[in-house]
């Protein structure tokens, strides 16, 4: 039996150092939009969905805070990363166990927190995922550049369509000009619409926000927050979860964690698609935010 | 868990030590357990009915055998046969048959609205029930014996590499081999891992690959050209090849390891010079099933019709065949197509016959296969399709063919994709065109030297690193 | 048996088209073409035709070689 285990390896040796070696001279250019996440340090954490995702940016969020850096942007997308055990688990391989005077942004929207048709496939990028560090990280390398013989063909490509900055931040690089930004709000209005229509709010989802709050503080400081988005959406939001805010602030209280909902000042922020704000928005509402963590 | 996933990667291995480590008497134990759990990380819910099938096939089985009263051995048969099948027909075609009734009761003037079940189909259960109906079959009939030890019996059922997709083994083959001791054999162990990773050379280099152009060829969203259907139709025979011919080498490679040999599922089958052939050489498990039990009687009962005794046998087993693979009209008309396609063949047979001796005999031969497998190529179509009409849809255009179409890369960028696609179809034509050679399955390479043979198996795992897709989809006939 | 194989001879050369055939109890339905599933089910009716009696389903099934058929056809018409 030794013997058979033993060819086994010796057989599977050449392409494992082969794989590691093209990883190593091949994986600096684009990966794809989660990677940067997945390899980068963070010692605070920005958590959420892609409202986060792109709106949050870390290097003015964390401008002078007394917390500690860096700032890692690893909030998702609504798919990954909801609220759910996945999630948690990942979260909590990422912390470094050491970090104890920590900030952490939690983003709160309704498509993190519903149930939908799509409930069991989400969150699989996460779950699948064993180890949440590492430059590069040859797992998360070797498993999303399918087939990997693209990392050799398509090594230092670039996304034309966004940028996937080491910090975690999204930065979507598509036309943000007025008129093509209100057609695509009005087209995403819709989509939300009907992602609305057959989503409820999930008890197990909150179970899981709670659980992170609770293991997150045990690292420093949490707060939560809603981000803007273009009024029309977030009143059908409100309109369809008109419980959400008054969970959120429940938790908030029982786990005496304070909530920030900016969703009252979503008329002085640009968006590029109704949903996620626009390169320059994300500036000032991390500007806004980092206001908001020097004050805590 | 998947054939082609990390998890069935670690699953293994782990069983395959633990097996030579144990005792013999311990062994068929260990298997059992393991084929339980692999069972239940796939699907708690459904293990009590497969429990309850077991049990009930098991019991009846001894009760027929033990008694000699004809009517109570029938009534033990039938029995274990109606609950076995009662249970597939209702998670399975339930909501079918009751939808199409009412579809076409209201299409008349009605005005019905179908009670419809939501349940998901329990994993395997074409495969286990079909199992155990043939078993009740075997005892009843004096061809097998019935199996006193449940253990063996459940073992026989559900043992994991055929568990999800068979092959469907009779129990002629698989039980006897289950009483006897497995020693520890190297070469027959490597041979078993060969074939595993033969198989899974085909699943994630093949099939896998082809996936991402037969989706396109489907997608109704998109805009084709005639030749790009076409050939992407030519490459959906190919991807359902693949993928489970190499299911079935990685289930047949995995009892391999542990001393089973169960029945070859894919012999060549796009070396068939006819229909009768071909159903010989294709999911070799299934149709062996169907002729043994169900047209097999059938044409007995239908003797005396003669040659319509043996069509109408033929029709019926086909279509019944067809409607296995899941509750839809594609299905069913995917074998009333093969149904009409062998009686046709049978009724032509003179005619053939001539032909064959007017033509060169090597024209014929490759002619013969031409069409075979061309006949194959339009009811894969159908099998595949959403609905009979985009079935009909996709065959119509390809009618829209012209000239200008005619390209190497008719799938837009993804070129190098479409070339290996190519390559990696010819190597697994190749393959088989050479092993045919041989007696053995994937023995010829063994007469090369070693140096040879380590460069190429090296090369070979290389290969299906760089170009495998990992990303998993499920295998095809896991759905049935 | 002989008097069997003489009465067996010409349904089988009938049905499967080949006058060549000698009727042994060795031969199997390997050792002829035109012998398959499809010619069997006729073969049997040709069989209770010529000899009279009917056959069950379970005496059919197992059988691996004329010799057995020819022993079945002995029982059925003794």
């Amino acid at each position: 039996m030794i013997k058979i285990f033993a060819k086994i390896l010796l057989l599977v040796l050449p392409s494992a150092i082969a794989v590691i070696f093209t990883i190593d001279h091949y994986s600096h250019g684009y990966i794809d939009v989660h990677y940067g996440k997945i390899r980068g340090e963070g010692k605070s954490l920005i958590i959420g969905t892609s409202r986060a995702s792109q709106g949050i940016i870390p290097e003015i969020c964390a401008k002078n805070i007394k917390y500690e850096e860096p700032l890692l942007n690893f909030a998702f997308t609504s798919f990954n990363s909801p609220y759910c055990e996945a999630y948690f688990n990942a979260i909590q391989k990422k912390m470094n166990s050491t970090v104890k005077n920590g900030v952490f942004i939690l983003e709160i929207d309704p498509f993190g927190l519903t149930d939908n048709t799509s409930e069991k496939a989400s969150s699989k990028l996460l779950s699948q995922q064993f180890i949440m560090h590492g430059d590069p990280n040859y797992e998360y390398i070797y498993r999303n550049v399918n087939p990997f013989y693209n990392l050799l063909v398509k090594n230092n490509n670039e996304n034309p369509f966004c940028i996937a900055h080491k910090n975690g931040w999204v930065q979507v690089k598509i036309e943000q000009d007025s008129l093509t930004a209100i057609r695509r709000a009005q087209e995403k209005l819709a989509a939300n619409l009907k992602e609305i229509s057959y989503s409820k709010l999930s008890d197990n989802k909150l179970h899981w926000l709670e659980k992170t709050i609770a293991l997150l503080k045990t690292h420093g400081k949490v707060i939560l927050i809603r981000i803007p988005a273009w009024q029309p959406i977030i009143d059908a939001e409100k309109n369809a979860f008109p419980t959400l805010n008054d969970k959120i602030n429940s938790i908030c209280s029982s786990n005496n964690v304070p909530y920030f909902d900016y969703t009252n000042l979503n008329n002085m922020y640009h968006y590029i698609d109704g949903n996620h704000l626009t390169n320059e928005s994300a500036r000032q509402f991390s500007k806004e935010l980092n206001k908001l963590i020097l004050a805590l | 868990m998947a054939f082609n996933s990390i998890h069935y990667l670690l699953f293994l291995p782990t069983i395959f030590i633990l097996y030579y480590l144990l005792p013999n008497k311990y062994r068929w134990k260990l298997l059992l357990a393991a084929s339980v759990c692999f069972y239940l990380l796939l699907s708690v819910k459904f293990i009590i009915l497969l429990a309850l099938a077991i049990a009930i096939s098991f019991f009846c089985a001894i009760k027929s055998e033990n008694t000699a009263d004809s009517s109570k051995k029938s009534m033990y048969l039938h029995i274990a046969i109606w609950s076995s099948a009662l249970i597939l027909c209702i998670f399975k075609y339930y909501n079918f048959f009751v939808d199409s009734a009412a579809q076409i009761a209201n299409s008349m003037g009605a005005n019905l609205s179908p009670i419809l079940l939501n349940v998901a189909i329990p994993i395997g259960i074409s495969f286990y029930t079909f199992q155990i109906i043939g078993y009740s079959l075997d005892v009843y009939y004096g061809v097998s014996k019935a199996e006193k030890n449940i253990g063996i019996f459940s073992l026989y059922i559900v043992f994991f590499p055929k568990l999800l997709a068979g092959p469907i083994e009779q129990s002629q083959n698989l039980l006897p081999q289950l009483h006897k001791t497995q020693e520890f054999n190297y070469d027959r162990i490597t041979s078993g891992i060969k074939l595993i990773a033969w198989g899974l050379f085909k699943k994630v280099c093949i099939a896998d690959r082809l996936t991402f152009f037969v989706d396109m060829t489907f997608d109704s969203s998109i805009e084709h050209t005639g030749f790009q259907s076409i050939i992407g139709c030519y490459f959906l025979v190919f991807m359902i090849y693949a993928d489970f011919s190499g299911y079935s080498d990685i289930a047949i490679g995995s009892a391999r390891l542990f001393g089973f040999e169960l029945v070859k599922n894919f012999n060549r089958p796009f070396t068939s010079q006819n229909l009768t052939a071909f159903w010989k050489r294709w999911h070799i498990s299934l149709y062996a099933w169907f002729s043994e039990y169900v047209y097999n009687p059938l044409a007995f009962n239908f003797r005396n019709w003669k040659l319509w005794g043996v069509v109408s046998a033929i029709l019926i087993t086909l279509t019944l065949s067809g409607l296995w693979h899941g509750a839809a009209w594609t299905f069913i008309l995917y074998g009333i197509l093969h149904g009409f396609g062998l009686t046709t063949e049978y009724l032509l047979t003179p005619f053939r016959t001539k032909l064959k001796q007017k033509l060169p005999a090597i024209f014929y031969k490759y002619l013969s296969i031409l069409i075979t497998f061309h006949f194959f190529y339009f009811t894969v179509i159908v099998f595949h399709a959403n609905t009979v009409h985009d079935a009909f849809t996709m065959i119509k255009s390809f009618l829209q063919v012209s000239p200008t179409q005619i390209g190497w890369y008719v799938f837009g960028d993804n070129k190098i994709e479409f070339i290996l696609a190519i390559l990696f179809i010819l190597i697994l034509l190749t393959m088989e065109f050479w092993q045919s050679k041989t007696d053995t399955y994937l023995s010829f390479h063994l007469k090369l030297p070693i140096a040879v043979r380590w460069s190429a198996y090296a090369l070979f795992v290389l290969m299906v690193v760089y170009f495998g897709y990992f990303k998993t989809n499920e295998f095809v006939y896991a759905q049935f | 048996m002989n008097e069997i194989i003489l009465r067996l001879t010409p349904i089988m050369h009938r049905i499967f088209e080949d006058r060549s055939i000698i009727v042994t109890p060795n031969i199997t339905a390997k050792d002829i073409e035109k012998w398959t599933s499809m010619t069997n089910a006729i073969f049997i009716a040709e069989i209770e035709q010529e000899f009279g009696f009917k056959f069950h389903f379970r005496d059919v099934m197992n059988l691996k070689n004329i010799g057995d058929l020819i022993s079945v056809i002995e029982k059925k018409i003794a």
